[in-house]
């Protein structure tokens, strides 16, 4: 998306300006974050089921409520619909934001010509507690979350299953986010070491939901910046980014502060057409896209194909067969991070050539990998729905018995397992996959075109890419359909 | 810059014929004759978590007749879309056969099924038998699967809409760009 002209009105429907009390919800300070409060009591409860509670994972609330009920939300409903909404209520790191802030809802706001020494750090017009470190610039990169999340992924066919592994995980995410953020300042965690927090931001660019500046002309005549800086009504932003600037989601976690601090109500939350970000900013964006790409392919076939030594095999780790897992996480590394990225950066390579573009492979190559996110996002939506459709009763069914101990809250933990029209998945999976080659096509081709601009040569250098989209898709409907 | 607004609509229809003629390609690509419906029997067996066959395949309107048998502890079998769900006990030939649509529950050495839906349905266990049970699943494949020939041809018509969307048109092809 082109920077937006001094002056020029955004594209979108500004929400705050077409529903005025949605508007003012936004400027106050205690929205969304008031909501991780909530979610950190369920939070707690459901590392206590998984710690306490029955060891089998299809009626334990934490494995049923995070890995069917959250996992499906967020990917097939809060990524597409809503960007990184997760994350502006997600309770990890509420602990270590507040041991920052030292205040649930308030603000820390000085004058910084003020030199008077406090207790911990200020940043901009704010006074945070801690050590307020800036995260070092080697590290501030997508590299960290995509090792987190292979490792996760790696690992996810015992998390998933085991209640106990899966209480130990999210309990140590709680502790190092907090860990890190009396060290480092922010939200560092959430923005460079969070695996979740990886593919949220890089799936959110399709997002139909943007917090954007209005007018930017506005922007460019403001001496406050307290978007940046913060102000005494709110924070300047977590997330480390300058929201007056933002032109892609991938960074923003929908906390609103920019929204509540600036002085001239020029942040607003835009409505947009899906997949409207498109443009990847470096390698490690482009091979979180490869391995999200890679995962999806090893997890539809070891999850939702017929094969019963795979399955074995990915939870050796559990049953001593080491060379099984070995096997499979092996497999799962060389799909991710070189078969491919092979294929990719060869099609780019390729298209190169065939265009004679005197263009930088990089550049061309992350062209490429745009096409990646619609459809890497619509394939792991494609992969998601069978669980819910399938396994979607063991959320009624544990909710009224979360520690699997015979408990009946709701009247519902004698539901048996049943299935909602689950001989319906091929067809949605087919529709998912088809919606996600046509507008990965459009989204590596748009942004082909802007980096060789000439129209033919573009056409050549998209073309190798394009079909091994068009392959990349076959493979998938062999998977789902066939 | 740009293409004049009636050749952008020509495009756009163009391209949605690909599309659509290259889905019907697909479907049609199937449509074999059909042979004489068979009568097969075939023995289902269970373990942890897996089933053989994995994979089961067979034409519309073909009669299988199924017998179960579980070589560890017990598991079910529940066929999408044909309202089917058997309990299968270790060491034991009899079942225990539900229709999740009725309440009967009935004792039987075998389960026959009239092939009467195309597609592809996957059958999983559904008695929780151990760690990987929610992905304890094979797959019946109920010909002709027309899905999967019409959405590839979907999938090489959206390769080749995308050509009749981006090539440049003759005045452009003339001043050398788009
Ligand atoms: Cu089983």
């Amino acid at each position: 998306m082109a920077a937006v002209e001094p002056g020029a009105k955004r594209s979108g429907v500004d929400l705050a300006a077409a529903i005025p009390p949605f508007g003012r919800l936004l400027r106050r300070r205690w929205f969304p974050q008031a909501l991780a409060l909530p979610l950190l009591a369920l939070l707690v409860l459901f590392l206590a089921t998984g710690w306490w509670g029955t060891p089998v994972g299809n009626r334990n609330g934490l494995v049923v409520f995070v890995w069917i009920l959250w996992w499906f939300l967020l990917i097939a409903v809060l990524v597409p619909f809503g960007a990184r909404a997760w994350c502006g209520v997600c309770p990890i790191p509420t602990v270590g934001e507040w041991l920052q802030r030292r205040t649930l809802f308030g603000v820390r706001a000085e004058d910084p010509r003020d030199h008077r020494e406090g207790p911990g750090h200020r940043v901009g017009r704010n006074r945070y507690r801690g050590l307020g470190r800036r995260w070092p610039r080697r590290l501030a990169n997508l590299w960290s979350q995509n090792l987190a999340f292979l490792g996760l992924a790696t690992f996810s066919p015992v998390l998933l299953t085991s209640p106990l592994a899966s209480a130990v995980a999210i309990g140590a995410m709680v502790l190092v986010a907090t860990a890190v953020a009396l060290v480092f300042r922010q939200r560092t965690f959430c923005r460079y070491l969070c695996p979740v927090g990886g593919f949220l931001g890089l799936y959110a660019m399709g997002s139909t939901l943007a917090v954007r500046s209005r007018n930017a002309s506005v922007c460019a005549d403001c001496r406050e910046k307290s978007c940046l800086a913060g102000s005494e009504r709110a924070w300047g932003c977590p997330w480390l980014e300058y929201p007056s600037r933002l032109e892609r989601n991938n960074a923003c976690g929908l906390c609103f502060e920019c929204v509540s601090a600036c002085p001239h109500e020029n942040m607003s939350l835009f409505l947009r057409a899906p997949f409207s970000d498109r443009r990847l900013r470096g390698w490690d964006e482009a091979f979180k896209a490869f391995l999200m790409l890679g995962l999806a392919l090893a997890y539809s076939v070891v999850y939702l194909g017929p094969r019963g030594e795979l399955k074995s095999a990915a939870r050796g780790l559990a049953t001593g067969d080491w060379l099984g897992f070995l096997g499979f996480a092996g497999g799962l590394w060389i799909l991710a991070l070189l078969v491919v990225p092979g294929v990719f950066l060869g099609a780019a390579r390729a298209g190169r050539r065939l265009a004679a573009a005197p263009v930088p492979l990089r550049d061309l190559a992350l062209a490429g990998a745009a096409a990646l996110v619609p459809f890497g996002l619509l394939v792991w939506i494609a992969f998601s729905v069978p669980l819910v459709l399938a396994n979607g009763s063991y959320v009624v069914a544990a909710a009224s018995d979360p520690f699997g101990r015979g408990w009946d809250l709701f009247g519902t933990s004698a539901l048996g397992w049943t299935p909602v029209v689950p001989h319906w998945t091929p067809w949605i999976q087919a529709v998912l996959v088809l919606a996600g080659q046509a507008a990965g096509l459009r989204a590596g081709w748009l942004e082909t075109l802007a980096t060789v601009a000439d129209r033919r040569r573009a056409i050549a250098a998209f073309a190798p890419t394009a079909g091994a989209l068009g392959a990349t898709a076959l493979l998938f409907l062999a998977l789902f359909v066939g | 810059m740009g293409h004049r607004p009636a050749s952008t609509a020509l495009r756009g229809m163009l391209a949605a014929a690909v599309v659509v003629g290259s889905g019907a390609v697909g479907l049609l690509w199937d449509s074999l004759p059909a042979g004489t419906p068979t009568n097969r029997t075939v023995e289902i067996t269970a373990r942890s978590f897996a089933f053989d066959p994995a994979i089961l395949r067979a034409r519309v309107g073909d009669t299988l007749t199924l017998r179960f048998a579980s070589l560890d502890v017990v598991h079910g079998f529940y066929l999408e879309g044909y309202d089917v769900d058997v309990t299968i006990e270790p060491l034991r030939r009899e079942v225990e056969v539900r229709h999740p649509g009725g309440p009967e529950v009935e004792l039987a050495e075998e389960v026959t099924l009239t092939l009467d839906r195309s597609g592809k349905y996957r059958y999983r266990c559904s008695k929780t038998c151990g760690a990987m049970h929610p992905f304890m699943l094979g797959e019946l494949i109920v010909e002709p699967n027309r899905l999967l020939p019409a959405s590839a041809g979907l999938s090489v018509g959206l390769l080749l809409a995308g050509v009749v969307l981006v090539v440049p048109g003759r005045e452009e092809a003339r001043d050398g760009r788009g």
